[in-house]
């Protein structure tokens, strides 16, 4: 570890690392280069502390094959990217945001583009690393003081042993306008890493293994016990549930009466507004239930407008502007061919139209099981609801008139 | 790169330009030829007078755009202080000078509109708006204040002096030292190369919204002028490699061009391609996201029906294979490569244009653009006549500009 | 050619002579002593420990309002209905802005050959990394519970959720992380060489270990020096089209929306070019001081200064463009929404904001027309603060007045922040001055390597009459 431990040169009889050549200026490095390659060197390498314009040339060195190592992996990158999003947004967990393809290459782009730069970026910084063989905190020049200015003002060419003219070298280099030819001393660290190295080593990577192992194990085991709340989040809050006690109150209710004189918000709506069971004219449906066939207040024009009104803000988007059922919603989840899809009530149907005035007001304020809301937080008054009622009555009389519904003297005269 | 080559080394015989006399009448030949036959085609085509309104808006805004390639070269030379472009600058100047000339050839067009027809340019009748578009007629009646002939006509005749003043300003100034070799001229020019670039902006922008955005005059994007700024100068780069290339092939600029210029145009040609592919994509991923119907409906008119294979010949010979191409050095220093690739991209720009202007015409329709190439034939011989014209009897390089030196001794990392 | 100097102007405006960018006499060996010097000296000034004292309270600041945040909740903030978005983003994009400088001048001035960039970009580069790093607090504070902030990334989790792809928020997460990651990549691997050279100076064992474990082993051959050349240039090649896209990509957040104001197609381009401009302008405001205190201005002249400013004219011009653009078409489109967006900057509660915008951006640069201007300190000190100010304010405008009043009249509101949110803000400059002093005094502040090659020493004259020589 030439850099951290100054250890002391005591390898006289190792081989040298090599020989160093020191020259003071750019110039005569650059002449030296192609002297020496001239000469047929092949193991050695020009040293300077700035990138010398030129010096690839001179020293014969081929360009490097890092932009192809970049190329892949940015195309690899691009795939990546793309292969992720499709899996993740339209294969493995599909949902739908805001009418967006799972699928789209505009809005996937961007992603794409980035992990692009990402990898190629990774490529281009860790393939200079490789291709030059970093980290190499170890190098027998680092202990060599002469060596130290070739990173700040000096530079240098140090010749391999393992060149054929190796041993010619020293001499050469001294020809060629060296300032001073010195030989490399060999490492004197050991070749190996000492043993406690490998073992803390092992053991550091077994106590990392740990947690992994738990977390791998608690997906596959189950435990009777409630999980750990590292983060509460709201899971426990300081709430009173329904039916409890507590203890604040005298009367240890957790649930608190009305306070006296609360007026209800139906307290002073006639109640007949609000009964669809019983009226002045009733009958009793297919399921045993009795509704009341009458309104419970005139129908007037103004009744009529207003439900009207309601009826296309509420009722058209499923049952169509007509009453047939054919709402944009309804088409809209044919067009999807929508499973599960319930058509909503045609109220030109025989059935519809036998339905009473009080099963109208019922499905409106309970909604109808499984398939339709209730609408009573949208018409929240008894008017709003009766409204619409008369207006679901008054379509179906327009839907279904016959001749005899005409006013009397526009009936058509038989033709004879 | 400090003054190791003098001014002397330059030979004059090899940058003196001839009078071009042979293709300055062949350029004329094919603007008469282009203009006849498209005269022709119109009027035995049905609706051909509407359509030759178009087809010419077309050929003409390709040398259109190529000027402004030229123009804003000439000043981003001058106001980086550039040194390696001074060999090919002389061919962008040139390219310039032709901005006004071609420009006029506009002027028909712009006077149809003033006299009240609707058939390029919609917003100059409103009447057939109001009998076709009602729905439409309160947006046209908005923008009157800013479409309409009259302030038409002024902003047109603005832009002409501005590109004239400009362009005859650095082309006079260019000229002049090639005589005096004056360096205080050069410093000039860079002083008012600056607010130059202001005014250029400017007006292309407003230029480009004129011409080619309210044709579709309810649709609207901030970027428009960028869009159509980037692929002019990427066009432009493609012509100065061609040219630069085509007047070595003749003999002239031997031994002052050299690769390393040609590397540095190719890499200009390649980040244009991914700078009009960024604003192409910025425009429309943005309206695409957010949906909103008048704003997507330009788009509709391009990506659904024919012109969908436009649409997507763009965006793999716009954007992907030329980018793939461009990439590697080799390509950008090789002599085939890089003719190829600015060949290519000329075509782009061409079928650029067609998608901007041509779905105005008829979107449901896609025919062989006859019409359209005999436009831009005679554009095209307008342009190469004022062009070489330009050229004509003066050096092809600014002999005696300051940075001659360090552009002849120029060489890439 | 005589070299007579031409009358009235200077030796660095002449065209017929690029003068050298260091200051005349300039060696590799001065060079290297100025600058390894800094991390070298052996008593830290005081200055340096009052500087890093104020930069540590305002970090303890920031550290104490994100626990106060966290143990509370983001009520804490003035963000509340209709302004959901308020400083937290404001503050994420103005820190992402000012992260465009360095790698704009690592990377396109690399490709465009500005050769001044040399004086300055290892220091741009820097303050890049920490302004990123401190753009990056927002977005993560900003999502309420901090200890979620797992879901912004793909990784599997116990709901076996995967994020949407299809949002702005999700390519914003991959946008600056990659920018963050790149540009750490290459500032320290331009770095490597300028650590080996202060490995090799190191007398302290301490010291070597440290830059000998950070320099990873550098001994400036050909062969590496070849291969590094050619991953920074193919760093700067992939880092040119990030940093357009990172900015286009903050802009996609608001511009996807339909949000009138915010949903216009310049905002990509506009939102890159305002990036630079305060970039630039925070380059500027750090530099000068930094220069005079470390004693760098041999090597960082007035003229790296004066080209400074120049692109802060450029872009504080391109940003003035992107605005009045904004408008007419705000005009053109018809829209009346639209309109009233933009009338309602100008002329609404925020015109305070506005017009502090509009004079810090695109007024105040304007004096660098002149080129007295350009090269006076206390000018371009005053400018730059004004330009960092605008941007924020820009930020401000942009998000505040659009969320304020959209479409429904009855949902409107003024936004208002708390004392939270400013001393979170306050305190996001005492992380960024914390990272930047121990930068100063650690590591070089100057790419020597690159300088080197500026200087007459660094240049191989073209030894064409060398003997041996057949290229």
């Amino acid at each position: 570890m030439g850099t951290v431990m100054e250890a002391p040169m005591s390898n006289q009889d190792k081989a040298p690392a090599g020989v160093l050549a020191l020259f003071d200026d750019v110039d005569s490095l650059l002449d030296a280069c192609r002297r020496m390659r001239d000469a047929g060197y092949t193991r050695w390498e020009a040293h300077a502390p700035f990138p010398v314009h030129g010096l690839d040339k001179a020293a014969g060195i081929k360009p490097t094959v890092l932009p192809w190592i970049v190329l892949v992996c940015g195309l690899t990158g691009t795939g990546c990217a793309m292969l992720m999003q499709w899996w993740m947004n339209a294969h493995d967990y599909k949902y739908l945001i805001s009418g967006k393809p799972f699928f789209s290459v505009p809005a996937n782009v961007p992603v794409a583009f980035e992990m692009t730069i990402l990898f190629a970026s990774f490529a281009a910084f860790f393939g200079m690393l490789a291709l030059n063989r970093f980290p190499r905190w170890s190098n027998p020049l680092f202990r060599m003081p002469e060596f130290r200015r070739v990173t700040a003002d000096r530079f240098a060419i140090v010749v391999d042993p393992a060149d054929p003219k190796f041993h010619a070298g020293a001499a050469f280099l001294g020809e060629i306008g060296a300032k001073q030819v010195l030989p490399v001393p060999a490492d004197p660290s050991p070749a190996k890493f000492p043993v406690w190295v490998h073992m803390v080593g092992s053991l550091v990577t077994m106590a990392a293994l740990i947690p992994v192992a738990l977390i791998i194990r608690a997906h596959y085991v189950t435990s009777p016990n409630p999980p750990i709340h590292v983060v509460p989040d709201m899971d426990f809050q300081w709430k009173d549930k329904a039916q409890t006690s507590n203890p604040t109150f005298a009367d240890g209710r957790a649930m608190r009466k009305a306070v006296a004189g609360t007026v209800s918000v139906d307290a002073d709506v006639d109640p007949n507004l609000l009964s669809y069971q019983s009226g002045k004219s009733t009958m009793v449906d297919a399921t045993g239930t009795t509704y009341r066939t009458d309104f419970p207040l005139p129908v007037t024009k103004e009744l009529l407008a207003l439900g009207e009104m309601k009826f296309g803000v509420y009722c058209a988007p499923c049952h169509g502007g007509s009453g047939y059922g054919d709402g944009p919603v309804h088409q809209r989840a044919m067009a999807l061919e929508t499973a599960g899809w319930i058509p909503p009530v045609n109220f030109h149907a025989e059935t519809s139209l036998a339905l009473s005035t009080g099963r109208l007001y019922d499905s409106i304020v309970n909604g109808v099981r499984g398939n339709m809301q209730s609408y009573a937080s949208q018409l929240p008054t008894a008017e709003e609801r009766w409204a619409v009622v008369a207006f679901i009555r008054a379509l179906q009389r327009s839907q279904n008139a016959s001749t005899s519904d005409l006013p009397q003297g526009m009936q058509p005269k038989e033709i004879k | 790169m400090s003054s190791h080559s003098s001014h002397g080394a330059v030979d004059l015989g090899a940058v003196q330009a001839p009078g071009f006399e042979a293709g300055r009448k062949l350029s004329l030949v094919a603007a008469v030829v282009g203009l006849a036959g498209a005269l022709g085609l119109a009027a035995v085509q049905e609706g051909g007078w509407r359509h030759l309104q178009f087809a010419w808006l077309f050929g003409t805004m390709f040398f259109v755009t190529l000027g402004f390639g030229g123009l804003f070269f000439v000043l981003l030379q001058y106001i980086t202080r550039a040194g390696w472009s001074v060999v090919v600058r002389r061919i962008a100047e040139h390219v310039m000078s032709t901005l006004p000339m071609v420009t006029l050839l506009l002027l028909p067009l712009v006077i149809l509109a003033m006299m009240g027809n609707g058939d390029l340019f919609t917003w100059a009748n409103l009447d057939k708006i109001r009998d076709h578009h009602p729905e439409e007629l309160h947006l046209y009646e908005h923008k009157a204040a800013y479409l309409n002939g009259t302030f038409f006509l002024i902003r047109f005749a603005i832009y002409v002096a501005i590109w004239m003043a400009m362009a005859r300003y650095f082309k006079s100034g260019s000229l002049a030292q090639d005589q005096d070799g004056d360096p205080v001229r050069t410093l000039r020019m860079q002083r008012v190369a600056a607010p130059c670039t202001l005014l250029f902006a400017l007006s292309i922008t407003f230029a480009a919204v004129d011409f080619m955005m309210s044709l579709d005059a309810p649709w609207f994007s901030t970027i428009f002028g960028v869009y159509v700024f980037a692929g002019s100068f990427l066009a432009f780069m493609s012509f100065l490699g061609l040219m630069t290339q085509r007047f070595e092939n003749k003999g002239y600029l031997r031994g002052l061009v050299t690769p390393e210029h040609y590397h540095d145009i190719g890499k200009l040609m390649f980040a244009f391609v991914f700078f009009w592919s960024y604003i192409a994509f910025s425009q429309f991923v943005l309206y695409w996201y957010a949906d909103i119907p008048e704003e997507t409906l330009w788009f509709r008119h391009r990506i659904e029906g024919p012109f969908k294979d436009v649409s997507l010949v763009l965006l793999f010979g716009h954007i992907f294979i030329p980018f793939l191409g461009l990439l590697s050095r080799h390509v950008k220093r090789n002599r085939f490569g890089l003719k190829f690739w600015a060949i290519w991209l000329l075509v782009m720009q061409a079928v650029d244009l067609f998608w901007l202007i041509m779905p105005n015409y008829d979107s449901h329709h896609l025919h062989w653009p006859v019409l359209e190439l005999l436009c831009l034939l005679s554009a095209g011989g307008v342009f190469t006549f004022f062009f070489l014209g330009s050229a004509a009897n003066h050096a092809l390089t600014p002999v005696k500009d300051p940075r001659l030196a360090e552009s002849l001794a120029f060489e890439n990392i | 050619m005589t070299d007579t100097a031409i009358k009235g102007v200077p030796a660095e405006d002449d065209p017929r002579h690029r003068v050298p960018l260091a200051k005349p006499g300039t060696t590799l060996t001065s060079i290297t002593d100025i600058v390894a010097g800094i991390p070298e000296r052996r008593a830290t000034p005081k200055a340096w420990y009052v500087a890093f004292a104020i930069a540590l309270t305002l970090l303890g600041t920031l550290g104490a309002m994100i626990a106060y945040l966290l143990f509370t909740g983001v009520g804490v903030w003035g963000n509340n209905n209709p302004v959901f978005w308020g400083w937290p983003i404001v503050n994420f994009v103005f820190w992402v802005g000012i992260g465009h400088a360095g790698t704009l001048i690592s990377a396109i001035l690399f490709l465009t050959r500005q050769n001044w960039r040399t004086g300055v970009n290892r220091f741009a580069e820097a303050m890049t990394i920490f302004a990123v790093a401190c753009a990056a607090i927002f977005p993560g504070i900003h999502i309420g519970r901090v200890w979620l902030a797992f879901y912004l990334f793909p990784l599997p989790n116990q709901m076996q959720m995967w994020p949407n792809f299809r949002s702005p928020l999700l390519w914003d997460v991959f946008a600056v992380g990659t920018y963050a990651t790149v540009s750490l990549l290459f500032w320290y691997m331009g770095m490597v060489p300028d650590l080996a050279t202060l490995r090799d100076r190191s007398v302290h064992k301490v010291r070597r270990f440290a830059y000998g474990l950070l320099s990873l082993g550098w001994t400036g051959s050909g062969r590496e020096w070849s291969r590094f050349e050619k991953a920074y240039l193919i760093l700067a090649g992939l880092a040119t089209p990030l940093v357009l896209s990172v900015h286009s990509v903050v802009s996609f957040d608001f511009a996807v929306s339909q949000l009138p104001g915010w949903h216009t197609t310049i905002f990509p381009p506009y939102f890159v070019a305002g990036a630079v401009f305060s970039g630039f302008a925070m380059v500027v405001s750090l530099m000068v001081p930094a220069r005079q205190f470390f004693g760098l201005k041999d090597l960082i002249t007035i003229n790296h200064l004066e080209v400074m400013n120049k692109i802060i004219l450029v872009t504080g011009t391109m940003v003035g463009y992107a605005y009045a653009m904004e408008f007419f078409i705000a005009w053109y489109s018809g829209n009346p929404y639209e309109r009233f967006a933009f009338v309602n900057r100008a002329f609404g509660p925020y015109y305070w904001a506005y017009w502090t915008m509009v004079s810090c951006n695109v007024i105040s640069p304007q004096i660098f027309w002149f080129k007295k201007a350009r090269r006076s300190i206390p000018i371009m000190m005053v400018v730059a603060v004004f330009v960092n100010i605008g941007m924020w304010f820009e930020r401000f405008v942009i998000t505040v007045t659009s969320l304020s009043r959209d479409f429904l009249p009855s949902s409107w509101g003024y936004f208002r922040p708390t004392a939270i949110d400013m001393l979170t803000f306050a305190g996001s400059f005492g992380l960024f001055f914390t990272l930047f002093l121990l930068f100063c005094r650690f590591l070089p502040m100057v790419a020597m390597a690159e300088v080197r090659t500026m200087v007459p020493e660094g240049k191989p004259s073209h030894g064409h009459g060398h003997g041996g020589s057949h290229e």
